[in-house]
């Protein structure tokens, strides 16, 4: 069952070597300077990235619902320009707003309208029913090839930081198993940041695993033996995932200068999207990671959910916030869905903007990364998966064009109200088109529809 | 201005694909995992994928394996599948890995201090610390992979302590958690696996007899959600599960512990979905009332009636769908109207014209309410899906929905009108009428004679074993439901899903309608129902599956 990620066509170049990776460890720095963690300065321009080195970071975001299109897409080319887009209008000339695009798998299976069911395909290309409405993907997401291509060169204490404030995860490995995500911000901060101070405990922890990793590996092995197909896929999963977990024993540790802010542990729903925001961040500065999946929003009536904190009023069912419900009642309530979609947008500025407070050999961390924002369908009432709702940010180290709005397919050209009517193009030429910004050359991604999105890359 | 639909149409329908079995109209949902190699026959037996502990199976077994009650999976990502009624662990994930890795530390480090001789240890280490390790593993091991060790599997432990007393220089003790952290994370810990015998047993070629070491792990984590005991895997040693009486005396004595009765209360809070209570925010403008105590209150209700009905009580689906008592305290006692509560749950009698059994308690009631008002809908299909076994089709895209209360009218009238549009009619003809027997509760399950200032309307209908029936109120529909062959059917088949943790494929038929046929009777108890199903050819049996070799 295993299928291909989407012919990538040849390996990361090096984004970072090994002599640009030698640096102080923050243990060293602190012992060599005789501070300790509490009095080091918080340095903004990453001391340890200086010589010439820019590394690539990506992250997805998935959110859910659809969109009140008049309110989200702009008249003109200014790709913050709308009510839902304003919060991003300090990010203006970082921004990619890309119109037109189409989850074509799905329009061309009989599933236009299968919205909730988008998420496997979002970020993967492909797409395969499974009984119903039910789907899987077959192949494996972008933030996932981008993560395996730079574990070729330098080997990450996580490759790939798969988050899910709410619902499942979008991110998913080359045979289309889906990759869990962390649910809870205090155990995240722990996983990537707990090492940071305690070399010895460390490595002595680091030893007892490994015993029990290569204990584990050859009981894996010999446990897929002679098992049916199916199982056989399930333990080459679990074994895929010992084999990373032994992977990061070797792992480089964090950068130093790295100066983590314990965020605590947030219950509140909005608590838990900035908290994650800022762990992402700070991941990115103490280079612990580069490959970020982020799901902000379960993709769909499976869990009702709802947003207090904005105060959208009224007396019905809608007075407590139930954002599908909100979406569902399509026109009659853009106006309470904009709220809720801005508050994204500002979730959205919020996280770019932490990520353009560091500088890194002259360019800020945003400007080297790219974060690409799906919605998993088009508008609450209708679930169809044409024009897909995708912004960006950052600049993916300079390879794109940003503070523009692009338009594809019917779409291309139009001004004014253009996105009444969508005859669209396959977001797969999107995903090829990122693969190839970040440094992982595709002429196509997924399954079928085949090419990449010319007009940005 | 154009409405359209709410929440629960399209969350139920997601739950309704994976109920299906093939049904007709349906695009089918049955995997290919859950198809047997074809044989239908009465030898004809389904193949049973590979699972792992569900994250309930996982706290059971460590508490029953090392004392442990600290429910470590508690942390795990939910085992909820969205495709299946019951509970599933899916694709193990990196972060999965990394879960289990850190609960096994955890685990192993609390159980230090027990690694003394009347403890884990089987053997006093100051006399041969290396021959007492040997012990420990086998005794241990064997208890955590329900079997004895193969050869190879006890030198890779021992490989494994070796390099943890040795290489790592850890002391004994210490040296023994590294085991146990290995024991944990092993395959043979984390899945059921039933490995295939020597050669198949069957003239099918396909089919097997499990092992008795397989069929007490069946029998145990099916009755008990946890491991074998000792008396049970000794049972197995002994050929005692060799026959079919043997089985069902086993079956019989564990059912007699304390550790079955959350097993029965857990399937019907997986069947109802009741563990999604805690999400469905109501509104505070409309029911003040509805606070978090009242919430897990309505929740240790229903978890308490059934477990009583079922160990102690008459047993019998009648009285599980219609006893007009319920084990309420204080804290729901004024939903209730009820009198004499105290602290804990007691069994009070309920205004008998109000409350009939499980569906008119206030856990389904507010589950299948609205935020704001009842929802005919929702509770329709939940009978129509759970208690009928039946499935409905995709739901259409852009469907209106019905009209807020403020538009005027019942609940009732608003959703009548709703259901004359032609695009949902055919589903909501099967779904709405059901639902609105339960017109006499609001959203949160609170009696009611007036829905937005006019009578309650709870007359109905509804189609049971081929005939439509008509009912006035929850009350009345309840009592012609536990009545129904067809409902007891339904309810039997979803004992085989919960214990098989699969849906039946067309092989299953015969154990299907053996099961069925042991709880057609009106007097027949879950306990009956529950031993028929670990004694069905398909608890005993299974296929090879594709692509599977026997050894």
């Amino acid at each position: 069952m295993t299928k291909s990620p989407g012919r990538v066509t040849s390996p990361a170049p090096a984004i970072r070597t090994s002599s640009t990776r030698a640096r102080l460890s923050r243990r060293n720095f602190l012992r060599l300077t005789g501070a300790s963690a509490a009095i080091l300065p918080l340095m903004e321009d990453d001391p340890v990235l200086a010589a010439g080195a820019s590394p690539k970071r990506l992250i997805t975001i998935a959110w859910a619902n659809g969109v009140a299109q008049p309110s989200f897409y702009p008249p003109g080319d200014d790709p913050t320009a709308s009510p839902i887009l304003e919060p991003l209008v300090p990010l203006k000339s970082k921004v990619t707003l890309v119109g037109g695009l189409d989850y074509k798998h799905m329009i061309d299976s009989n599933h236009a309208y299968d919205g909730h069911f988008s998420f496997p395909l979002m970020f993967t290309g492909t797409y395969q029913n499974t009984g119903g409405q039910n789907c899987t993907a077959t192949g494996a997401s972008i933030d996932q090839v981008f993560a395996s291509s730079v574990a070729k060169t330098v080997n990450l204490p996580t490759p790939l930081l798969v988050i899910t404030a709410q619902g499942s995860s979008t991110s998913y490995r080359a045979d289309g198993s889906q990759n869990t995500g962390e649910t809870k911000v205090n155990r995240l901060y722990k996983t990537l940041f707990s090492s940071i101070g305690q070399p010895m405990a460390v490595s002595a922890l680091n030893a007892r695993r490994k015993s029990v990793l290569d204990y584990l590996v050859p009981e894996l092995s010999g446990f897929a033996d002679r098992r049916g197909t199916d199982d056989r896929a399930k333990i080459q999963a679990h074994l895929e995932s010992i084999r990373q977990l032994e992977q990061s024993l070797s792992a480089t540790g964090p950068a130093s200068g790295c100066m983590p802010v314990d965020p605590g542990a947030p219950t509140a729903y909005q608590d838990q999207v900035k908290a994650f925001s800022a762990l992402v961040a700070m991941a990115f500065r103490c280079d612990v990671t580069r490959s970020v999946s982020l799901t902000w929003a379960d993709n769909g009536g499976s869990g009702p959910y709802t947003m207090p904190f904005l105060n959208l009023g009224g007396t019905t069912v809608m007075d407590v916030g139930e954002v599908h419900g909100i979406a569902h009642e399509g026109a009659a309530s853009y106006a309470k869905k904009t709220v809720i979609d801005n508050w994204y947008m500002q979730k959205l500025a919020e996280l770019a903007t932490s990520l353009d407070a560091t500088t890194e050999n002259g360019r800020t961390i945003l400007d080297n990364s790219l974060i690409v924002m799906a919605n998993d369908m088009t508008e609450g009432s209708f679930h169809s998966v044409n024009a897909i709702p995708i912004v960006m940010v950052g600049g993916a180290g300079g390879a794109l064009q940003t503070g523009r709005t692009v338009k594809v397919g019917s779409w291309a050209g139009k001004t004014g109200t253009y996105w009444t009517k969508a005859t669209g193009v396959s977001h797969n030429k999107l995903l090829a088109s990122i693969s190839t910004l970040l440094d992982v050359p595709a002429t196509s991604f997924g399954t079928g529809y085949t090419g990449n999105l010319t007009e940005i890359a | 201005m154009r409405r359209f639909i709410s929440t629960p149409f399209f969350r139920l329908a997601m739950f309704a694909v994976g109920v299906a079995s093939g049904g007709a109209g349906c695009t089918g949902a049955v995997s290919p995992a859950d198809t047997g190699p074809g044989a239908t026959g009465p030898d004809a037996v389904g193949v049973m994928p590979l699972r792992r502990l569900t994250n309930r199976e996982y706290n059971n077994t460590v508490r029953d394996l090392l004392g442990d009650t600290s429910q470590p999976a508690n942390q795990f990502p939910s085992d909820r599948d969205k495709t299946f009624a019951f509970r599933r662990a899916g694709d193990l994930a990196v972060q999965d890995a990394t879960l289990l890795q850190t609960a096994a530390e955890s685990l192993a480090s609390s159980a230090k201090a027990k690694l003394i001789p009347n403890g884990l240890l089987p053997c006093d280490p100051s006399g041969n610390e290396s021959s007492c390790a040997q012990q420990f593993i086998s005794a241990f091991g064997q208890r955590a992979f329900r079997r004895p060790l193969t050869a190879d599997e006890t030198s890779r432990l021992n490989a494994l302590y070796t390099s943890a007393r040795s290489t790592l220089a850890l002391p004994f003790a210490d040296a023994l958690t590294v085991v146990i952290e290995g024991v944990l994370q092993a395959p043979q810990f984390l899945y059921h696996w039933e490995a295939p015998p020597a050669a198949p047993t069957l003239p099918e070629g396909s089919v097997f007899r499990l092992s008795n070491y397989q069929l007490a792990s069946r029998l145990s984590y099916f009755l008990w959600g946890s491991m074998p005991d000792d008396a049970l895997l000794a049972s197995a040693a002994s050929g005692g599960l060799d026959t079919p009486d043997g089985i069902l005396a086993e079956a019989k004595r564990l059912l007699g512990s304390d550790k079955a009765k959350s097993t029965v209360s857990q399937f019907v809070v997986d069947w109802l979905e009741l563990d999604g209570l805690p999400d469905r925010t109501k509104s505070a403008m409309a029911y003040p009332a509805y606070t978090p105590a009242i919430q897990a209150a309505m929740l240790t209700e229903t978890r308490t009636f059934v477990e009583n009905v079922s160990f102690g009580g008459d047993g019998r689906l009648a009285t599980l769908l219609g006893a007009h008592y319920s084990y309420v305290d204080q804290t729901l006692a004024s939903f209730y109207g009820a009198t004499g509560a105290g602290a804990a749950p007691k069994m009070l009698d309920l205004p008998a014209t109000q409350r009939a059994g499980l569906l008119t308690q206030g856990s389904f009631l507010a589950l299948t309410g609205n935020a704001d008002g009842s929802n005919p809908v929702r509770r329709g299909k939940a009978i129509y899906t759970k208690l009928l076994c039946k499935t409905l089709p995709n739901p259409p895209p852009n469907v209106p929905v019905p009209k807020p209360a403020s538009a005027g009218g019942t609940t009732r009238q608003r959703f009548v009108e709703h259901d004359q549009n032609p695009c949902v009619g055919s589903c909501h003809a099967a779904m709405d009428p059901i639902g609105f027997a339960f017109e006499s509760y609001d959203g949160i399950g609170q009696f009611r004679t007036e829905d937005n200032g006019q009578a309650v309307d709870a007359t109905g209908s509804i189609t049971l074993d081929g005939v439509s029936h008509t009912f006035d109120g929850a009350v009345d529909l309840v009592g012609q439901l536990a009545a129904s062959p067809e409902v007891r059917a339904c309810v039997s088949k979803q004992w085989v899903r919960f214990a098989l943790a699969r849906n039946e494929a067309a092989a299953d038929d015969a154990s299907v309608k053996a099961v069925a046929a042991a709880f057609a009777s009106d007097g027949a108890t879950i306990q009956d129902l529950m031993l028929a199903v670990a004694t069905m050819r398909g608890f005993r049996y299974r296929s090879l599956s594709p692509g599977e070799q026997p050894q």
